[in-house]
C-alpha cells in the first residue's frame, strides 16, 4: 500500500487550494472527494462574488484571509487561467438608516484593511451602473471586489498539482479515519490509505469528518441559500456586483455579473441543518426575483434559466469564522471548516495558510521543478475569427458545435473529459465548458454528452451518470 | 461567390423554402443545418397525422420530411449537414453567415438572402420555476422523445407529465407504448393545451388521466426523481395547500411550450415581437432588415406542420421576388393589433393593400360561439366571421381580400366578440 505524507479529504475549492499548496512540497498527496466530480458540494452552489472583505467581523481569520486573498487573486486566476475579473461592489442604501449601516460597514472594512473603500451618492453611482434603481441614494464602493467561476477554481487548483505530482481521487468518501502508529489510516467505501497528515476540508461533512477522530468537537449547521440565474442574452452588463445593505447573517439578495455574462441573483439564507437538502422554494425563488428587482428594476421573469441550492457550511461554536487548526487532540490532523462565505474568494490564502500550519510542525522542501501554471479549456465561442479558423483547422471537433446556448464545440467537451481530474459526469462537464447551462438547458445537447462521455469513458450510456451515483439519465435500452 | 439564398436550419421550414425556392428558378442557393440529417424535430415524430392538410394522407413525421428530403436530393439543392451558424452580418447589400462546420470548418458565407428557419426550443421547468431538487429524471418531453425514438433508450417508468401540449400527450403515448407506466398528466389551465385530437388518442384511448388546474409543487429525490407533490390551482393559478397530493414517480416531463429560437435574429438586429418572440414581419414576411425573412415556428409557434409548409412557401415566394426586384414596394404601413383576448397576430405590419393576405393568430382562452372581427381605426369592419370554437391551442387563420385594403384608415385591429 502506498502511504501518503497528506491526505486532504474534500475537493471544493477549500480543499483544492490546500493540495495546490501542498502540490509544491517534496510531499506524497491525494485528494479524496467523496461525490464523482469535484467542486461538486458546497462550491457549487455559489454565486461567484469574490467579496473584498468589508464585512467579515474584524479581527477574525475571515477577515485576515479575505483581504489577504483579494491581493492574491489577479495573479492567481492568471497563473491559473481561472475567469476572474475585478469589478467593484456596490453595496445600495435606499434610506438615511442604511446609510448608518453603510458607515458601521466602511468602519469594519477599514479595520479589516480592505482598500479603497468609500461611501458614494447617487449621481456616482448611477455613472458607474446605470440601470440601478434611481431611487438609491448612497453605496458603500469596494474597488478589490471581483468575480470569478468557483467550480473553474476547484479544478484549475487539482489540475495543477496533479501536474505537480499530486494525487486525486472522486468517488471516495471517507468513512472512518483510525489513528496509527505511523499517523492515520483513511477508510473510504472500497480502499484504505495510509497517510502522515490529514488535512479536513469536507465542507458540510466537516464535524462528521472531525468526529472520526475527535468526537463532538465540532459542529456544523448548514445554511441554505437558493441563487437564480438569468440568461447572459439579458441584455444588461453590470459594471459592479450589487448588494442590497445586509441582515445578520446573509449579504442579501444580491445581483452578481458571472463572469459568462450571465446575472446571479442571490443568495437567500435559511438554516436548515440538512446536509442533503437541496431543494429550493417557490417563496424562495419569488424573493430571489423581487429583491434583486428592487437594485435592477430593469430584470425580466423571462430571462430566469435556472434556480439552484447551495449549502454554506457554518461552524455553531466559532462565532460564524473559518475554523483552520490542527485538532488540540490529533497531532498532524488538520482541520479546515466552517468555510463560508467569503470561501471562495478567501480560498487562495486558506490553502497557504493550512500549510503553513503544517509547516510549524514540520520542514518542508520546495520542489525544484514545480509548475505554477495551468492552461484552461478553450473558449471557443470567445474567439475571434481567425483563432476559431486555426483551431479548427488544428483539431475539426472545434467544428462540432454541440451546446448550442454557449456554443460549446465538441473539442471542449473532450478536452473537458481528457485532462487529469476531468469530467466524468453530465454536470461535470456542464460546469468545465458550460454545455447545458444555457437558457435551453441540455435540452438540444444533452443526449449528445450522454454519447460523448460514453465513448470516451468506455461505458454504456446508462451507466453515464448526471452528478453521484443514482443519478443515471437512462435507464436501459427500449 | 455570393448565394442567392441561404436557409438557417433544414427542418420542415427551412426545407419547405428551399424546394419551393428551387420552383421558382432560385439555383444558387444551400441549406445549413447542424445536425447530422435533414428533417429537424420531424425525424424524433415518429407518430402519423402529418400531411392530412397538404397531401390529404397521415404519415409520421419522418415521411413528411422524406417528401422533402428526396426532392431536394432529386433536383441536387445544396445542403450542409453538422453546420451551426454562428452569427449573421447585415452588411448592407449581402449579409454574411457565420459557420462552424464540421465538414467544411469554419466559413464566412455571403448571401443576397436570408430565411430564418431555426425553429424552435422548449421551455424548461427552470423557465417556470418548479421547486424542489435537481435530479436525474427530469426531461423535457422533446429531449424524452429524442431518447427515446432516435436514441432507443428507455428514460424511466413511472412518469407524470407537467403540461398537456402536443409534445407531453404525444409522450405520454409512447412511452405508454414502450411500456412505462404514465401516471398522469397535469396541466395548470383549466383546459389542454394540445390538440383535441391528441387528447382523444394519447390520453383516452390509454386511460391515462389528464388533470386540469393542476401543477407541480415540488420535485423530491437528490439523485434520481423519487416523487413529486400535486396540487390543484385556483382560478388565479394559486396553490390550494388542502389539495397537496405526493405522487411517486422516477420521471417528470415538462412540456410547457415553445419559444422561438431567436438569438441570431436578435444578434442580427432583426426586431422581435414581445407577442410571438419571433421576429417582427410584413405581410411578404420579411423582417425589418431587407434580404431577411422568417418561417415557421422561428416566426411563431404552429400547431401543424402543413402550415409550416405553406407559410415556408410564401417565403420562398417572397425571396424569389427580392431576388427579381418584382417585389410589392409601398411606402404605406399598417399596423395589425389585438384585443386582450387574442395573444397574438403574424404578420405584425401590412405594407402593401394589392394581395390577399392571411392572417394568423392565436386566442389567449377557449371560447365559444364568437365572431372574429377586423376593422381599422375608424370601425370600418374588414373581417367579420363566426366561429363555433375558438382554442389556444389551435392557430386560427383569418384571410383579407386585397382589395378591402384599398380604403382602410389607419391600423387594424382584430378583437373576439361574443356572440349573442
Amino acid at each position: 500500500m502506498k502511504k501518503y505524507d497528506v491526505i486532504v479529504i474534500g475537493g471544493g475549492v477549500t480543499g483544492a487550494n490546500a493540495l495546490r499548496e501542498l502540490s509544491k512540497y517534496e510531499l506524497d498527496v491525494l485528494l479524496l472527494e467523496s461525490n464523482a466530480d469535484f467542486g461538486a458540494g458546497v462550491t457549487k452552489g455559489n454565486g461567484g462574488a469574490v467579496h473584498s472583505g468589508y464585512d467579515a467581523t474584524k479581527g477574525s481569520l475571515k477577515a485576515k484571509l479575505n483581504v489577504e486573498a483579494v491581493e492574491m487573486w489577479p495573479e492567481y486566476a492568471k497563473d491559473l487561467d481561472i475567469p476572474y475579473e475585478r469589478l467593484p461592489s456596490m453595496t445600495l442604501a435606499f434610506n438615511e438608516e442604511e446609510r448608518e449601516t453603510l458607515e458601521e460597514l466602511l468602519e469594519n472594512g477599514k479595520a479589516n484593511n480592505v482598500p479603497d473603500l468609500r461611501i458614494i451618492e447617487k449621481d456616482e453611482i448611477l455613472e458607474i451602473e446605470p440601470t440601478v434603481n434611481p431611487d438609491v441614494k448612497y453605496a458603500l464602493i469596494a474597488p478589490s471586489s471581483g468575480i470569478t467561476e468557483p467550480y473553474i477554481v476547484a479544478y484549475a487548483c487539482i489540475e495543477n498539482a496533479i501536474k505537480n505530482g499530486a494525487e486525486a481521487k472522486a468517488s471516495q468518501k471517507v468513512i472512518d479515519i483510525k489513528k496509527i502508529e505511523s499517523g492515520y489510516k483513511v477508510i473510504t467505501s472500497d480502499s484504505e490509505y495510509e497517510t502522515k497528515m490529514v488535512v479536513n476540508a469536507a465542507g458540510v461533512y466537516g464535524d462528521v469528518i472531525a468526529d472520526m477522530v475527535n468526537p463532538g468537537k465540532y459542529s456544523i449547521t448548514e445554511r441554505h441559500g437558493s441563487l437564480m440565474i438569468l440568461d447572459n442574452a439579458q441584455g444588461l452588463e453590470l459594471k459592479a456586483t450589487l448588494f442590497p445593505v445586509p441582515s445578520k447573517h446573509s449579504k442579501g439578495m444580491a445581483a452578481i455579473p458571472a463572469c459568462a455574462g450571465n446575472i446571479i441573483l442571490g443568495s437567500t439564507a435559511e438554516v436548515m441543518n440538512d446536509k442533503e437538502n437541496h431543494a429550493f422554494t417557490r417563496d424562495q425563488s419569488e424573493l430571489l426575483f423581487t429583491s434583486a428587482s428592487k437594485l435592477l428594476p430593469r430584470l425580466r421573469r423571462k430571462d430566469i434559466i435556472r434556480v439552484f441550492t447551495g449549502l454554506r457550511p457554518v461552524e455553531v461554536n466559532s462565532d460564524n469564522d473559518f475554523v483552520i487548526e490542527e485538532d488540540i487532540d490529533n497531532k498532524d490532523f488538520y482541520n479546515a471548516i466552517g468555510i463560508q462565505s467569503p470561501g471562495i474568494a478567501a480560498s487562495p490564502a486558506v490553502g497557504a495558510y493550512v500549510v503553513e500550519l503544517i509547516k510549524e510542525n514540520h520542514d518542508l522542501k520546495a520542489k525544484e521543478n514545480y509548475d505554477k501554471t495551468r492552461k484552461g479549456i478553450v473558449d471557443f465561442s470567445e474567439l475571434d475569427t481567425e483563432q476559431k479558423r486555426d483551431l479548427i483547422e488544428l483539431d475539426p471537433a472545434y467544428a462540432h458545435v454541440v451546446c448550442r446556448c454557449e456554443t460549446v464545440t465538441e473539442g471542449e467537451i473532450l478536452d473537458s473529459i481528457r485532462r487529469p481530474g476531468g469530467a466524468t459526469t453530465i454536470d461535470g462537464v456542464k460546469r468545465r465548458t458550460r454545455a447545458g447551462m444555457g437558457r435551453c438547458q441540455g435540452g438540444f445537447c444533452e443526449s449528445r454528452i450522454v454519447t460523448i462521455l460514453s465513448n470516451e469513458l468506455g461505458k454504456k450510456p446508462e451507466e453515464i451518470l448526471k452528478e453521484n451515483a443514482g443519478s443515471e439519465i437512462i435507464i436501459g435500452e427500449e | 461567390m455570393i448565394y442567392d439564398l441561404l436557409i438557417i436550419g433544414g427542418g420542415p421550414a427551412g426545407l419547405s423554402v428551399a424546394k419551393k425556392a428551387y420552383e421558382t428558378g432560385i439555383k444558387n442557393m444551400l441549406v445549413l443545418e447542424r445536425d447530422d440529417e435533414l428533417g429537424g424535430i420531424l425525424n424524433q415524430c415518429i407518430h402519423n397525422g402529418f400531411g392530412i392538410e397538404k397531401f390529404n394522407k397521415e404519415l409520421t413525421g419522418p415521411e413528411y420530411a422524406s417528401l422533402y428530403i428526396e426532392d431536394i436530393e432529386e433536383k441536387g439543392i445544396n445542403y450542409l449537414l453538422g453546420s451551426m451558424v454562428l452569427n449573421i452580418r447585415d452588411e448592407g447589400e449581402y449579409k454574411v453567415v457565420e459557420v462552424a462546420s464540421k465538414e467544411k470548418g469554419y466559413l464566412e458565407l455571403k448571401t443576397k438572402t436570408v430565411v430564418l428557419a431555426m425553429g424552435s426550443r422548449e421551455r424548461t421547468r427552470m423557465m417556470i420555476q418548479t421547486p424542489g431538487t435537481r435530479p436525474a429524471g427530469v426531461f423535457n418531453a422533446g429531449l424524452a422523445q429524442k431518447y427515446v425514438n432516435i436514441d432507443g433508450y428507455m428514460v424511466g417508468k413511472k412518469v407524470v407529465i407537467l403540461g398537456s401540449g402536443d409534445i407531453g400527450l404525444i409522450m405520454a403515448r409512447r412511452m405508454t407504448l414502450v411500456g412505462a407506466e404514465v401516471l398522469r398528466v397535469v396541466e395548470i389551465e383549466p383546459y389542454s393545451n394540445g390538440l383535441s385530437r391528441n387528447v382523444m388518442q394519447c390520453l383516452k384511448d390509454f386511460d391515462i388521466p389528464l388533470q386540469l388546474s393542476h401543477t407541480i409543487t415540488e420535485i423530491k429525490g437528490n439523485d434520481r426523481v423519487e416523487s413529486v407533490v400535486i396540487a390543484e390551482v385556483d382560478e388565479n393559478k394559486n396553490v390550494i395547500e388542502s389539495t397537496k397530493e405526493e405522487v411517486e414517480c422516477d420521471t417528470v416531463l415538462f412540456s410547457v411550450g415553445l419559444i422561438p429560437e431567436n438569438e441570431l435574429s436578435t444578434n442580427l438586429g432583426v426586431e422581435i415581437d414581445n407577442r410571438t418572440q419571433g421576429p417582427k414581419v410584413n405581410e411578404k414576411l420579411e423582417t425589418n432588415i431587407p434580404g431577411v425573412f422568417a418561417c415557421g415556428n422561428v416566426l411563431h409557434i404552429h400547431d401543424v406542420v402543413d402550415y409550416v409548409s405553406d407559410e415556408a412557401e410564401q417565403a420562398a415566394d417572397q425571396v424569389h421576388k427580392y431576388l427579381t426586384d418584382t417585389q410589392d414596394i409601398c411606402k404605406r404601413q399598417i399596423v395589425l393589433e389585438n384585443s386582450d383576448d387574442i395573444s397574438y397576430i403574424v404578420p405584425q405590419t401590412i405594407e402593401c393593400k394589392h394581395s390577399d393576405i392571411e392572417l394568423k393568430f392565436r386566442v389567449r382562452k377557449p371560447a365559444s360561439n364568437v365572431r372574429i372581427i377586423l376593422e381599422d381605426s375608424e370601425g370600418n369592419v374588414l373581417v367579420n366571421r363566426k366561429k363555433w370554437a375558438v382554442s389556444p391551442s389551435e392557430m386560427e387563420k383569418v384571410m383579407i381580400k386585397g382589395k378591402m385594403l384599398e380604403d382602410i384608415k389607419g391600423n387594424l385591429t382584430l378583437r373576439l366578440k361574443a356572440e349573442e
